[in-house]
This record gives structure tokens, sequence and C-alpha cells, in this order.
């Protein structure tokens, strides 16, 4: 219980200054730099809209001078305006850009609790969609979504931001907070089990069936026969 | 002069001048200061009869205009007007930057806003115009794409094009040329009335 109390304590004190979520080396190094001023003053949710369609990476900072990128400044702005919950699950739903919903990602990461932070991010596992992504030294790379989140929520540390620390996933299971994860891939698992089910049960009722054919028919074939027959083609296929 | 029904978190000072006549007819102004609520003045802003209401603060949407500067030549002054030195000019403000960056830190100041009517506040956003907003962007890239994919321009096509464009730059170098012959000839004639008059004073003159 105690845990509990803390845990909703510290994020009802970042509800005042979220801002201070992400470090202050980086946060100085946003304020200074031109797209912040130029292209992030004043911008609203609708409007940030706007500029998150145009992104093409993902990443943080780049250089040796450690320069931002867009999509560290609009993260910063999100944190600023701190919008509601339902306009960060509509820019999750976003399907046709998937930057959006990357924004959305780390955005839920940051602020929300484990609790609800699982489920929404755990949606992604199941999405394949290549993003460009811009590493420290300024290469880029090509990662999936899948591998975005997944590196989300069970690593300390993504691209130099230090993320809050969550619980893994099998003690909240096991307090009972959360239920445990259902993949894409389970109906079809069903789906196959209940096909190979059928599948033997019918494999059962045709040898049943065959076996009395049997005993009614004649005996007179011999195994072995069989297996000389088999063999003889075997080797003949070797020779060729 | 404290009133006390106002707590100490909300009081502001402002200087008022009082203007009085002396003893002796002597014209004075005392600067008294007078002590008001902040919260009230604050929602003077957001009461839209008030004279002092300003709306709310919004993005720009056109470009600042830094790189518009880059490879251009201009005379510049070392002392004068602010106007005529080298860096960005405000003009509502009359301030001066000489960095991009100061210079984009003045335009969001608070006090340039406020000459635009503008307090330092944005409007919440509810869901509904957030999902307004994807669909839009939505529809206008799908609308793009149609129009990219249905015309193909054909080879003849843009002959054409070319071809009125440059019969139009000749049109108006022609105009051009027409036009600095005919006043060239009328200067000519001035000058040579003019030169006949001298003349004719210059005689008169002897």
């Amino acid at each position: 219980m105690d845990d509990d109390e803390q845990q909703e304590k510290q994020h009802l004190a970042n509800d005042g200054r979220q801002m201070t979520l992400i470090d202050q080396i980086i946060r100085n190094k946003v304020f200074n730099c031109r797209y912040w001023k130029e292209d992030c003053f004043g911008l609203t949710a609708v409007t940030l809209v706007d500029k998150a369609c145009k992104l093409d990476c993902v990443g943080v900072t780049y250089s040796g001078t450690g320069k931002p990128l867009p999509f560290l400044c609009l993260l910063m702005k999100l944190l600023q305006i701190n919008p509601e919950k339902e306009i960060i699950i509509e820019f999750l739903k976003s399907k046709d850009y998937k930057y959006i919903s990357a924004l959305a990602m780390f955005y839920i990461r940051l602020t929300s609790k484990p609790k609800e932070a699982y489920p929404a991010i755990e949606q992604f596992y199941a999405d394949f969609r290549k993003i460009r992504i811009r590493n420290l030294d300024g290469t880029f790379a090509i990662w999936h979504m899948d591998e975005l989140a997944e590196k989300l929520l069970n690593e300390e540390n993504i691209f130099g931001i230090s993320l809050p620390r969550y619980q893994k996933r099998w003690i909240l299971e096991e307090q009972g907070q959360l239920e445990p994860r259902k993949s894409v891939l389970e109906e079809e698992l069903q789906n196959q089990e209940s096909v190979v089910q059928q599948k033997e049960q019918e494999q059962e009722q045709g040898q049943v069936q065959k076996e009395e054919k049997e005993q009614i028919k004649s005996r007179s074939r011999s195994r072995s026969h069989k297996k000389h027959k088999k063999n003889n083609k075997h080797h003949s296929h070797h020779r060729k | 002069m404290t009133d006390q029904n106002i707590p100490i978190y909300r009081r502001g000072v402002e200087e008022v001048v009082k203007k009085s006549v002396d003893e002796y007819g002597k014209q004075k102004w005392d600067i008294e200061h007078k002590i008001f609520d902040k919260q009230e003045r604050e929602d003077e802003e957001y009461d839209k009869n008030n004279p002092r209401y300003t709306k709310s603060l919004q993005a720009r949407t056109d470009s600042v205009g830094i790189d518009e500067q880059i490879g251009r030549k201009r005379n510049v002054v070392k002392e004068g007007l602010k106007k005529d030195q080298s860096g960005f000019y405000c003009e509502l403000c009359d301030e001066l930057a000489t960095d991009s960056l100061s210079w984009l830190d003045h335009l969001n100041s608070i006090m340039h806003n406020r000459l635009l009517g503008m307090n330092m506040k944005v409007d919440k956003v509810t869901v509904l115009d957030v999902k307004e907003k994807l669909q839009q962007i939505k529809e206008s890239t799908t609308k793009t794409q149609v129009q990219a994919q249905e015309k193909p321009k054909s080879i003849d096509e843009i002959r054409k094009q070319l071809e009125e464009q440059l019969q139009k730059k000749k049109e108006k170098k022609q105009k051009k040329q027409s036009n600095k012959l005919q006043n060239a000839l009328t200067k000519n004639d001035e000058q040579e009335i003019d030169e006949d008059d001298l003349k004719l004073k210059q005689f008169l003159k002897k």
C-alpha cells in the first residue's frame, strides 16, 4: 500500500512541472534551439498535429554538441501544454502517421503509471511498420514499431533520456494490478488447436473404421513387403 | 495606504501623477503610489466587453523570414536610426536585434505580443478538435496524391507552356524598349528648347 501511495504522489507531483521529467542539460539545449523558438511558439494540441505530420525521424539529440531534433522539441511541447488523456489516446490511434503515435508512446511512458502504460504501449507489439531513427552520433538506422515499444517498456535509458522506473510486468500480475497479456496470435493458436483436435478425432475414427474393415477383410498383406518396396525406391532416387 | 481587504500576494503597486497648484501659483506634479488588485486586472483581460481585453495566444502561421535575407546586399549606417542599422528591426516596438536567436526571443516576448493584442495563455482544446484536424490532414494528403496520379504531363503540353512563357518575356522586353525610346526622345526635345532659351537670354543681356 505504501508503495502505491508513493507512486501516486510522484505522478501527482509531475502534473505541475512535467518538463522536469527530461534532464536539465537536454532541456536547456531545447530552449536555446531554433526550432523551439521559431516553430513551437504558441502551439496547441491541434496546431501541434501540423508539425508532427512532417516529422522524419525519431531521436533526441545528435552530433558532438548535442543538437536537439524536432521530435524532442515536440515532446517537450506536449509536456508543457499537458493535454488531456483522451487526446493522447487519439494520437496513439492515428494509423496514417506513425511518428505521431511514436510521440504519444514516449509521452505515455514518461508521464503515466505502469498500470495504464503497459496495455497502452503493448498494443504496438503487433505493429511492424518501419521507422527511421537517428542515433546520438548522427547516424541513421531502421527500427520497427514493436522494437521501439519493447525498448520503451524494458529499458531504463533510451537515446540518453532516463525513463522513470517501472516494476516488472510479472510482479504487477502477481499483485493483481494487471491481467496477463493477450497476444494477437492467441485466436489463431486456439483455432489451430481446435483444428488439430478435430483432425485427431477424425483420424481416430478413421483408424477405428479401418481396423474394423481390416478385421473383416483378408490379412494377407505383410509389412515386410512394404518396407522392401520403400527401400528400393530410396536407392533408385540416390543413383539418379 | 494599505487596503486590508486585498491579500498580500495579490497586491500590485501603480504610480499615479497628481497635479496641484502651489500658494504662489506654481504648478506641482506629485507621484502617488496606489495599490490595486492583480487578479481583478487579469480577469478584466479575459472579459470581452472590457477595453483591456486581450485574445489568447496564437501560433505564427507565416515564416519569420530569417533565411530570406541571405545573399542580399544592403547599405547600413553605423550610428543613427535603429531602422537603418544592421540587424533585424521590429517596427512595432522600435527594437533592434543583432542576432537571429535574439530576434526570435523578441518575437516571443510578452511586450511584443501584448502590442499585437494577445496574452500569453493558450486556448484549451477538446478531443473532437484533434479528431477533425487529423481527418482534415488525411483528406488533403489523399487529394494531392490523387491529383499527382491523374495528371502526368505530356511533352507537348510542357513545350507549349514553355513557348508561352518565352513569348510573354519577349513582349515585356519589347514594351520596355519602346518606353525607353519614347522617354529619350521627349527628354531631348526639352533640352533643345532649354538651350535655345538660354542663348536668347544671353543675347538679350548683351
